[in-house]
């Protein structure tokens, strides 16, 4: 997955939330069985035509058609989800972004040059799950990596605040 | 529209559609197997996505032999 030094160890490895997959195979199922809903509110409203059986029939072949490609997006969210996770190691935070098929961002934020690292839970299911928003900023170059829909995201913050080097944490 | 989906040409579409599915599986794959070390749960996500891509290929060649 990421190449670690010698002396590097895998601390935790934060994955987002399991509601983040939840909300994206609700999603897929409802777009899934859509076509399926209009069709018959469409009949008891009889704005569609009496249709022939072979008709119908091809049109069952072109929902299974499309039912093919919500299967391959469902695969892709899950694959992004999959594959996005966050390393703490003892040295750094390793922040692993799979965006789409073909993008994949690595970025890593040495504990030395960790400045702040923010909490945003926001929403009812969020409060209830625990999962929110975590944010780390570094010093200097302004940079700042986002870790969405982390699950106990205090504890993430702990665990990244436990190994910054105290003389930072003070000036926090 | 009858007249100009055949059965033969319903067979392309699902042809194309397969070589559609079966390439984004490769590229699954390729990203599975390179990025991720849990390899219980990336063979438990490749038998799934296989099986019920199969199943819906076969409930399509169905159809077509239906009509």
């Amino acid at each position: 997955m990421v190449i670690l030094d010698a002396d590097e160890q895998i601390v935790a490895m934060v994955r987002r939330h399991w509601f983040a997959m939840l909300r994206v195979t609700l999603g897929s199922i409802l777009v899934a069985l859509l076509p399926l809903i209009l069709w018959a509110v469409f009949r008891m409203i009889n704005v569609i035509p009496e249709l022939s059986l072979r008709t119908e029939e091809m049109m069952l072949f072109f929902y299974v058609i499309f039912l093919i490609f919500v299967w391959m997006f469902y695969f892709l969210e899950w694959t992004d989800y999959y594959l996005d996770v966050w390393l703490v190691t003892n040295k750094r935070v390793i922040d692993i972004e799979q965006k789409g098929l073909f993008r994949r961002e690595i970025i890593s934020l040495h504990h030395d040059r960790i400045q702040d690292v923010t909490v945003i839970t926001s929403g009812v299911i969020a409060t209830l799950l625990n999962f929110g928003k975590v944010h780390v900023q570094t010093a200097g170059e302004r940079r700042k990596i986002i870790l969405h829909d982390a699950p106990d995201p205090e504890e993430v913050k702990r665990m990244i605040l436990s190994r910054v080097p105290p003389h930072r944490y003070m000036s926090m | 529209m009858e007249t100009f989906f055949t059965q033969s040409n319903l067979l392309v579409l699902l042809g194309t559609t397969c070589a559609v599915f079966i390439l984004v599986s490769i590229i699954f794959y390729y990203h599975w197997r390179k990025y991720s070390d849990r390899t219980e749960v990336m063979v438990l996500a490749e038998t799934i996505y296989l099986s019920v891509g199969a199943l819906l290929f076969a409930g399509a060649l169905i159809v077509i032999g239906i009509l």
